[in-house]
């Protein structure tokens, strides 16, 4: 990648935040070949990994506002940010390896087995 | 999707159910389940049973409102799943809390007049059908309409 590009157009850039993160992280699972249930199984394993609990659990589990990623513990929103950004660079490279073939659900499972393999390197750098 | 593949999605949903859970899968329990729904030969049976496995699992990996919008309910309308999503857009809008998912999906990909940068096309198609089928019925249409209209 190049970070330092010289290139006279410059991309249009803005604060990487969570929400562009998440982007990412859907997109990578998407570029895969995962479908909309592989979307959800992706998520619920990064956050059972994560935080031993499912994305409703997480919500209810600290007081926050059900879906609003912002009104979640500052260490669980930093903690996901880690595992988004982990897991999307996983599942590119594994992507380009040619990692994720054969039919709809073996695709999907696939992708949840990266996307939990990522999240378990990103749960021992948290103190919890 | 033939009867053997929606049997085998139906599988996956309902094992999803403890999955999401951490619990142990008891596949002894998967037929009985599913035949509280109605008879194992009827495919209306495995819909229903599938639809509401799903809902419950979209509902509970919802980590972002607007995905619901833009991922889980965004199917378009020539898709070969398409009717199969809008049973299970209909089971997730019963979930006492499925409409006020949508409504702050909605809010956070339509509020301040913003446009989204994703197509939600097929989600839209799924609401008018819904519409539809319960102005059909004779079921209120009140609140997903005003929540549309809303949005638009």
């Amino acid at each position: 990648m190049d970070l330092l590009s010289s290139s006279s157009n410059k991309p249009l850039r803005q604060r990487v935040d969570g929400a562009i993160i998440r982007k990412d992280f859907t997109k990578a699972v998407k570029d895969c070949g995962g479908d909309a249930d592989a979307q959800a199984d992706s998520t619920v394993a990064m956050n059972q990994e994560l935080f031993d609990c499912n994305p409703k659990e997480l919500y209810q589990q600290t007081g926050a506002k059900r879906n609003q990623r912002a009104t979640l513990p500052h260490e669980a929103q930093k903690a996901l940010i880690v595992g988004e950004t982990v897991a999307t660079h996983d599942l590119k490279a594994a992507n380009e390896a040619g990692e994720f073939e054969g039919s709809q659900p073996q695709v999907n499972q696939k992708i949840e087995g990266k996307v939990r393999e990522s999240s378990k390197k990103v749960r021992k750098l948290f103190p919890w | 999707m033939n009867m053997q593949e929606l049997q085998a999605v139906t599988y996956r949903a309902w094992e999803n159910r403890s999955r999401y859970h951490c619990a142990i899968v008891q596949p002894e329990y998967f037929e009985s389940e599913i035949s509280t729904y109605g008879d194992l030969e009827d495919r209306e049976t495995w819909e229903k049973a599938y639809s509401v496995f799903q809902a419950l699992n979209i509902e509970e990996s919802c980590l972002d409102a607007y995905e619901l919008i833009t991922i889980q309910f965004n199917y378009p309308s020539d898709h070969a799943q398409f009717e199969l999503r809008c049973r299970v857009f209909d089971e997730f809008l019963a979930l006492p809390d499925g409409l006020e998912l949508i409504k702050a999906g909605l809010e956070d990909l339509f509020g301040n007049g913003c446009t989204p940068e994703e197509q939600t096309d097929g989600f839209f198609a799924m609401v008018e059908r819904q519409l539809r089928i319960r102005a059909d019925r004779g079921d209120a249409v009140g609140p997903l309409k005003q929540l549309i209209e809303q949005a638009a």
